[in-house]
């Protein structure tokens, strides 16, 4: 099943929307269900991991919050409650992320007419949000092999030079791969002063309008409780 | 460098990639929202980060609109947090940049400015960020109990938010981190970035 691009931006804005709205825990299971299962339609295969993990989340807020001690209630109750309100956003997102590439958003943000730094930005955050955990990784390796901290005995030091030595070569790799996706934009024809054109934006289609209108009923099902019961 | 001159595609991808960053140090300052007390903490502690970047970004562009683009990462992080304050969160980011975009808008090469500016960017997240939770206490403390979250909780944040001059001292403490971020910025591109000719 495909889903036009704009259909999966609009539905992170109105998964947003529901989940700030909703307070019914049955509601928000439907939703999460039915996300879950636009994704695996959408990717091809069953993922279930989403659905395991909200119900872990519920699982603790209702069976396990009301038999722990209030000091982990406490320190956990906001975190366990702001993950589980989020997930269906985080999966909208997910879905637009793993079944988007770069050169479909542009080209669906060119069409609802954004403006290039807005496309731009979203192109880079795409694309570098990969990058950005293999730099971390790879940068961990390295602090791991260096062993920086040894002979520093004052902790505040030791807090310093691990921070040092961990956001430089993040910055100097952040500048370096602006460097290399600009030049790959340039080739590409980014700063061309043309409007430009795609093949592949194509018009809505079933899928797409009855994905909308499923969401749209949530939203207003979640806006008549909140605002008319 | 000449102030004047319009950003390019190099500039856009570069303040694209930091306002990522700036995104994910928020993210990481977000951990202080675990608790309801600690949750005071997370403006000055996202504006520490915020802070380093937007100091280091600054310096390497020093072009008009490079701080608005560094905006717009983190207001779309607010907007798909929620609907009302959602959509006031990312409004208020942009507006806040747009502040200190007017602060730089002669002076890019100012370390003066520079962090003038950075405060007045982070100032938002002490502000119109925790506008709800110290303006309408009710209201805010209602919402987080009919979300789900403990009554206990709820009631610890009723009487933290609950004491006004508070929300003084976070942006009090939000404007300090802002500004030992934008020293250690300021430290890290004397010391690495100038050397590596990163930054001119």
């Amino acid at each position: 099943m495909k889903l036009d691009v704009r259909v999966k931006l609009i539905l992170i804005v109105l998964s947003a929307t529901f989940a700030s709205l909703n307070t019914d825990i049955i509601a928000e299971s439907l939703m999460m269900t039915a996300i879950t299962l636009l994704l695996s339609l959408c990717t091809g295969a069953v993922r279930f991991r989403p659905l395991l993990m909200y119900a872990i989340f519920v699982l603790v807020q209702y069976f396990v919050f009301p038999v722990s001690p209030r000091a982990v209630v406490f320190m956990l109750s906001i975190l366990v409650v702001n993950v589980r309100n989020f997930l269906p956003t985080a999966l909208c997102i997910m879905l637009l992320y793993e079944t988007t590439t770069v050169s479909q958003l542009m080209s669906a943000l060119t069409k609802m007419h954004m403006k290039k730094q807005l496309t731009v930005t979203l192109a880079v955050v795409m694309r570098y949000i990969p990058c950005l955990g293999e730099e971390l990784a790879a940068i961990r390796d390295a602090l791991a092999v260096r062993n920086i901290t040894s002979g520093m005995t004052s902790a505040f030091r030791r807090a310093a030079a691990r921070a040092e030595a961990f956001c430089v070569p993040l910055i100097v790799s952040s500048v370096r791969t602006a460097n290399d996706l600009s030049a790959a934009a340039v080739t590409r024809g980014i700063d061309e002063p043309c409007i430009p054109s795609c093949r592949s934006a194509g018009k809505f289609g079933a899928a797409d309008f009855a994905v909308l209108a499923a969401a749209i009923t949530a939203v207003g099902w979640a806006v008549y409780m909140e605002y008319f019961v | 460098m000449n102030n004047t001159e319009k950003m390019v595609t190099k500039d856009y991808i570069q303040a694209a990639i930091f306002s990522v960053l700036s995104m994910v140090g928020m993210i990481v300052a977000a951990i202080l929202n675990m608790s309801g007390y600690t949750a005071l903490l997370y403006p000055a502690g996202a504006a520490f980060f915020i802070g380093i970047l937007f100091f280091i970004l600054e310096v390497k562009i020093q072009k008009k609109g490079a701080i608005f683009i560094f905006s717009i990462v983190p207001a779309l992080y607010f907007f798909a947090s929620g609907l009302i304050e959602g959509i006031v969160g990312a409004v208020g980011a942009m507006l806040f940049s747009l502040f200190a975009e007017f602060i730089l808008s002669k002076h890019h090469d100012s370390t003066k400015h520079i962090t003038i500016a950075a405060v007045v960017y982070t100032m938002y997240y002490s502000t119109i960020g925790f506008a709800e939770q110290f303006l309408f206490t009710e209201y805010y403390c209602n919402a987080a109990a009919e979300h789900g979250i403990d009554p206990a909780v709820v009631d610890g944040m009723r009487t933290v938010f609950g004491i006004k001059p508070l929300w003084a001292a976070v942006i009090a403490a939000t404007a300090l981190t802002t500004l030992l971020g934008t020293l250690i910025g300021r430290l890290m591109t004397n010391k690495h970035l100038k050397r590596t000719g990163l930054v001119k």
